[in-house]
């Protein structure tokens, strides 16, 4: 039986020749959130990419469900986990709501898209251009871009980084929620542990020797 | 593609707009009509009875010359509108255009191999067939040489592209100025256009093309909205944005072939239409195509008019003309609105 996972086994990340992760493994279980932490440029947004299938493998295996990472195709693997990066640029001033809807292209409901927007506290914006928001507003539309995609798997890197305690609190809320509905959720992270006790479990990212 | 669900809120403002286009190409139409070297006592006559054998030498003069030159004129003008919207959405950049991205150069190129080896005569489909590999090929060889470890840098792309331009347009100049052969078109053609020598037989081939790459264009256009996101975040919502990247190159090269091949080199239209159209109707791409259809149109009839009008009997380069009218306007516009395109 397939397990409900996405796995990443002994895995070898490089760039630019340097090694920043070597035979690191994760699962990454439904109904789970799980922060991923480290210092500053340890290579956890690396390994992330490298999970969402951004990055090619120095070594090891990636599979998600029980299929291997490599024999999924951009749209097959857009299905089963949404990415939110770190920073996104907007160069076109869209509108909120039409980014939202661009964002489900292969994967996402209306009713995902409108749980993502209260979540994310964005009613006020929709109708606004997303070049005109501020940085901490345009970073609560790219997690509502994630989130509405309604995959089965969440990868989040950094997304508090330019957030408010209050807003803070209701994204996680909401992240919970998912993950009791049978989501599982990765969390790239930068803050101390008692502030991640929202998470199941902390995963410490193994900082290689220069 | 999904419909949008609250498409656009400004749709009243924005209809207001389109049919203020649309009154201004007919206008601009009507005004054509008009004026030319030869003044038609008898316009709307020959016009309206174009069998009746009274006045036959104006019948002929705007039947044989004026009315296809305005309607290369207007397919010409939307072709080059759409694609400027092509290169600009594919490589999310607002300096693309098919003249930058090396398109247009490549497409005159490979006209120009056809001519000589006398495969191909000026507006036929097998110039078009030659214009679409060379700009094909020039568009690829710019996207190759312009890859780095990681992926496409907008900065180099357009800096290799203004020299590959630069360095196929050379070829080209050097080629014209050595033959003399008067079907190869003359330099001022391949640099500056004209539309004074196209007939009925081009439109046969030219609008069945354009409305081809303008169908294309406008079925393709919402995937380009996705390409403003970065490819990354494309890639991970769903889209390979090399496919899109490719359809997009290849939908403008047949544009620009088909535009190539019957008038020449016109610069400018295809970076002033999309910032024109965008500045009025919005980012999104699906309108733009069809808006920038309309701008290029009314552009280029505008500035066609006063190619052979002003200085007549003389021809004026349409080239200048196109220049002349759009880059004030895109000045203004732009000048107006700054934060049309955020750079990364």
């Amino acid at each position: 039986m397939a397990a409900t996972m996405i796995s990443a086994h002994g895995i070898t990340l490089k760039r630019n020749d340097k090694t920043i992760a070597e035979k690191f493994s994760i699962d990454i279980l439904a109904g789970k959130i799980q922060a991923l932490i480290g210092p500053n440029g340890c290579g956890k947004s690396t390994a992330l990419s490298a999970i969402a299938g951004e990055r090619d493998l120095y070594a090891g295996d990636i599979s998600y469900d029980g299929l291997d990472l490599k024999a999924l195709s951009i749209e097959q693997l857009a299905q089963r986990r949404s990415v939110v990066a770190q920073s996104q640029r907007y160069s076109l001033g869209f509108k909120v709501n039409e980014i939202l809807e661009m964002a489900t292209l292969v994967s996402g409901t209306a009713h995902d898209i409108e749980t993502s927007i209260a979540a994310l506290d964005i009613a006020s914006l929709l109708d606004r251009k997303v070049t005109s928001l501020s940085g901490g507003e345009q970073q609560r539309v790219s997690i509502a871009m994630g989130l509405a995609q309604g995959t089965p798997y969440f990868l989040l890197d950094e997304p508090f980084s330019a957030q408010d305690v209050e807003s803070v609190s209701r994204i996680c809320n909401h992240l919970r929620k998912l993950a009791d509905s049978g989501k599982g959720i990765l969390v790239v992270a930068h803050m101390p542990d008692s502030d991640l006790r929202w998470c199941d479990e902390i995963v410490r990212f193994p900082t290689m020797p220069n | 593609m999904k419909t949008s669900r609250s498409t656009n809120r400004r749709r009243p403002a924005v209809a207001w707009l389109t049919v203020g286009y649309s009154i201004a190409v007919t206008f601009s139409i009507i005004v054509a009509l008009n004026f030319g070297a030869a003044h038609l006592d008898h316009l709307w006559h020959v016009l309206l009875h174009p069998n009746d054998g009274a006045f036959a030498a104006e019948r002929d003069i705007l039947w044989q010359i004026r009315i296809p030159r305005i309607i290369t004129a207007l397919f010409i003008g939307a072709a080059l509108g759409v694609a400027g919207v092509m290169a600009q959405g594919a490589v999310n950049n607002p300096l693309a255009e098919p003249a930058i991205l090396g398109t247009s150069a490549g497409a005159a190129f490979g006209v120009l191999i056809g001519l000589l080896f006398n495969l191909a005569t000026i507006g036929s489909i097998s110039a078009i067939v030659f214009g679409i590999v060379g700009g094909v090929a020039a568009s690829f060889i710019t996207f190759y040489l312009s890859k780095s470890r990681d992926g496409q840098a907008s900065v180099v792309l357009i800096i290799v592209g203004i020299a590959v331009s630069a360095s196929i347009s050379a070829f080209v100049g050097i080629t014209t100025s050595m033959v003399s052969r008067p079907d190869a078109r003359s330099v001022s053609f391949w640099t500056w256009g004209s539309l004074a020598l196209t007939t009925n037989d081009n439109l046969k081939v030219l609008i069945p093309i354009v409305i081809a790459g303008v169908v294309i264009a406008w079925a393709f256009a919402p995937r380009l909205d996705l390409l403003s996101l970065g490819d990354s975040t494309a890639r991970n919502i769903g889209l390979d944005p090399r496919r899109v990247r490719r359809v997009a190159i290849f939908t403008l090269s047949i544009l620009v072939a088909a535009s190539v091949s019957t008038v020449g080199f016109i610069a400018f239209l295809g970076l002033a239409a999309p910032h024109i159209g965008r500045l009025g109707f919005g980012p999104r791409h699906r309108p733009l195509v069809l808006h920038s259809a309309l701008i290029g149109s009314l552009i280029l009839l505008v500035a066609d008019t006063g190619a052979r009008t002003l200085a007549a009997p003389q021809e004026l380069p349409i080239g200048l003309i196109t220049a002349l009218i759009g880059a004030p306007i895109l000045i203004l516009l732009v000048r107006r609105n700054l934060e049309l395109w955020r750079q990364q």
